[in-house]
């Protein structure tokens, strides 16, 4: 292709046009410059989008099922609080699962319902419809990790206790107590290790705890004149290939479930990793409060708890103030009284683990629609739970702005290649004359421009992506450095992790490699058309 | 066989002042003709060649080449296939080799470049040991040789020659015109040249001579005196 040969010489620079080397140089490097900027914000923004989403999506499921109003004024769901079999509390999802009975309700002992009460959806075969087995049902038929979960409220008081401090101090906040989705095989990563300290800690309170922890080693140390035995380097063994026969104090795993240990009265619970910087360690005791309505007046009810380990809550709005607890505490305040999340998170329903969740929600509720129970649920996959929407849509405008802006930037830069490429048309013009002169037509003219343009588009992108690609590899030196010059942390660990994400978004490189040739070329037309349009022979005799 | 026919060409240059260049000219060359067009600086001889090789649009006429009519869409591909040019300034493409430069209108006409028939043309003009040099490097006179050769490479029927030997001094002129003409007549093509130099077109089979935007067979001296005093008559009117 003789247009290709032509396009290669003129864009190789020649000593005697320096000027147009310099521009063509000029013009490639400030494209990979874009280039550079776009691969590397968008693949940063990407890492952390896909990080935020990791947390969310572990502690929260990717997908979720909830109950709609439907279930909550139908018959089903009220009639345990009218039934003696029932105690005359409504139940949760997981304890409707495991009811003996759809219907616990007996006409001959129980007293009669109000009026205006719920009519019953009934079967066929009169057996009343139940929509959670059936559910449940349905889930188990698509080979599905779920896990009924429940969000209570109640005052957590923590006390501090210090011996070296010599005093307790005590620390109280309204919090909302999710229950531990035990099957969650994510758990393991959000769950942060005993530290030292938090050994340590339990070391003091408790020697026998060193059988929990691997290559633990002491040493003798003398606080406020006494002296004291302390370790000094020591893991704590989290995983374990079948239950313990005493357990460790803190969460640990058998195989891929994780458990919560108890201290008799006390219920080991997970504190957001936010409690751990303000003091609280593994073994601190407290107590959850919270209210329950009894025929004539409120009683408080109180729960003794011991922190079992921290656990990173991710970017919820509400995530300093969630706790982790076994599922019998918030059960116990679900029948006592009714938790309402502010934000509008369903307090009950079910986590479900999939790699594809709008695939699997689409087939969720095909299956629900055919059991007659859709009108039952509702099925939100993560970009639609009520904390983490407008989030992630911000998440999402922002990037659409910043994809817009580095078009623009695009544009602009590209707008240097038709600068160069007339400059170049001007300079070749007898040459352009001479080609047409041995029959070089309109299209083969215009061709050998617009590839002049496609090419210093794809170098650029080539430099750019390359200079992307290692500008990530050290993106941890680089962050380091900046860090050192401003004196304090460039990036909050709090909001993008201890390391920026450094992986390659492959989105932001098919983005620029067809961005950057196409804009190239579209450059490269104007002065394309302008060299097709010499007159041959206005150009062979000027000369 | 008629190669080139030329009926009733005209062409003006709209300049503030129209300038009649070419009236009513006509034209029929066969296979193996070699044409000579004379005549003073300024009276469109540059600008008859353009429009016979179709770098040109005339104002009116018809132009058939090898029984082709040239029109506005078909200019491009008549060059590729047709047609070869020699230009008084050389005009080779500077950056590349002197084979490339020879072997461009094959590569233009998406030919199979055939590099051994690249090195025979070269050997006819007598560069074969200047096959790999660039061509910005050569003498004025190598360089007209290599436009020849490459005017050849697409075995054309017609060959048009601007001014060949104009940048050309004497002894040069001489070898570049025999090597025009003995590569044209060797492959039996029709040439046309236009040309200053008496010598270059004496040795053609025929001659014309342009002058006042008309085309006339030259006879002699006398004639184009008579020719000429005609044409001023006619103007004074």
């Amino acid at each position: 292709m003789f247009e290709w040969r032509i396009a290669l010489k003129y864009l190789i620079p020649q000593r005697k046009s320096l000027s147009t080397a310099l521009i063509s140089l000029m013009s490639v490097l400030v494209i990979s410059l874009v280039v550079w900027l776009v691969l590397v914000f968008l693949s940063v923004t990407r890492g952390i989008e896909r990080n935020w989403v990791n947390k969310l999506t572990s502690l929260h499921a990717p997908l979720r099922i909830s109950p709609t109003q439907k279930y909550y004024s139908s018959y089903f769901y009220q009639i345990d609080s009218v039934s003696e079999g029932s105690n005359y509390t409504l139940k949760t999802l997981g304890e409707k699962e495991t009811a003996l009975a759809s219907d616990p309700y007996l006409p001959q002992s129980d007293m009669e319902p109000p009026r205006h009460w719920p009519i019953a959806e009934r079967l066929s075969n009169g057996e009343l419809l139940d929509p959670v087995k059936r559910a449940v049902a349905e889930l188990q038929s698509l080979n599905l990790l779920f896990q009924d979960y429940e969000i209570g409220g109640a005052l957590l008081k923590l006390g501090l206790r210090r011996p070296e401090e010599s005093g307790t101090s005590y620390l109280s906040q309204m919090s909302y107590l999710l229950s531990l989705t035990d099957k969650n095989v994510h758990l393991q990563h959000l769950i942060a290790k005993p530290s030292l300290e938090d050994l340590n800690h339990l070391f003091q309170a408790d020697p026998d705890v060193l059988q929990h922890i691997d290559k633990g080693v002491q040493a003798s140390r003398v606080i406020n004149g006494v002296e004291q035995l302390d370790l000094t380097s020591g893991t704590a063994r989290v995983y374990y290939e079948e239950m313990p026969d005493s357990p460790p104090p803190w969460a640990f795993f058998v195989k891929d479930k994780c458990f919560l240990p108890s201290f008799g009265p006390e219920i080991g619970i997970l504190l957001p990793k936010f409690y751990r910087d303000s003091g609280a360690k593994i073994g601190d005791q407290g107590m959850l409060s919270y209210s329950a309505l009894s025929a004539a007046s409120t009683q408080e009810q109180r729960i003794l708890i011991r922190v079992a380990g921290f656990y990173d809550p991710g970017i919820l709005p509400v995530g300093n103030r969630c706790l982790i607890v076994p599922q019998e505490v918030t059960r116990s305040i679900y029948a006592a009284s009714q938790t309402f999340s502010p934000d509008g998170t369903p307090t009950n329903g079910i986590f479900i683990w999939t790699e594809d969740p709008a695939r699997m929600k689409q087939k969720i509720a095909a299956n629900f629609e055919k059991a007659n129970i859709a009108s039952y649920w509702k099925i939100s996959t993560y970009e639609e739970f009520e904390f983490s929407k407008d989030l992630l849509q911000q998440f999402q405008s922002d990037k659409t702005l910043f994809l817009l802006i580095a078009g623009i930037i695009l544009i602009v830069a590209c707008c240097n290649i038709i600068s160069l490429l007339v400059l170049l048309v001007n300079d070749k013009r007898k040459e352009i004359a001479i080609l047409q002169s041995m029959g070089a037509s309109f299209k083969s003219i215009a061709a050998i421009f617009g590839l002049c343009g496609t090419i210093m588009g794809l170098t650029a992108c080539l430099i750019g992506s390359m200079a992307a690609v290692c500008t990530l590899h050290y993106l941890d030196f680089l962050v380091a450095l900046l860090s050192a010059l401003q004196g304090r942390a460039a990036f909050h660990p709090a909001f993008f992790g201890n390391t920026l994400p450094n992986q390659l978004s492959y989105d932001a490189l098919l983005f620029v490699l067809i961005a950057t040739p196409l804009l190239s070329l579209t450059a490269g037309l104007i002065p394309a058309l302008k060299a097709a349009r010499i007159r041959p022979s206005s150009a062979l005799r000027s000369e | 066989m008629t190669i080139l026919s030329v009926k009733n060409l005209s062409k003006t240059f709209k300049t503030p002042q129209p300038v009649v260049i070419l009236s009513n000219v006509s034209l029929e060359a066969h296979k193996g003709d070699t044409i000579a067009i004379c005549g003073r600086s300024g009276e469109g001889k540059t600008t008859l060649l353009h429009i016979l090789g179709t770098l040109e649009k005339p104002d009116s006429g018809e132009l058939l080449i090898s029984g082709q009519i040239v029109n506005s869409f078909n200019g491009a591909e008549i060059r590729r296939t047709k047609i070869g040019f020699v230009f008084q300034a050389y005009n080779l493409l500077e950056d590349f080799t002197v084979l490339e430069n020879v072997l461009m209108p094959a590569r233009i006409a998406r030919k199979s470049v055939n590099l051994e028939k690249g090195m025979h043309l070269l050997e006819e003009v007598g560069l074969l040991n200047r096959a790999h040099f660039p061509a910005k490097l050569l003498s004025g006179g190598e360089r007209q040789r290599v436009a020849i050769a490459r005017s050849l490479c697409n075995d054309p029927d017609l060959l048009l020659a601007d001014e060949p030997t104009g940048n050309l001094d004497r002894a040069h002129a001489r070898q570049i015109g025999d090597v025009l003409l003995s590569c044209a007549q060797k492959r039996n093509k029709t040439l046309i040249i236009v040309t200053h130099d008496q010598e270059l077109a004496s040795l053609c089979s025929r001659r014309y001579t342009l002058s006042g935007g008309r085309l006339a067979l030259w006879l002699s001296g006398l004639c184009w005196f008579v020719f000429r005093l005609v044409d001023v008559l006619s103007e004074i009117g």
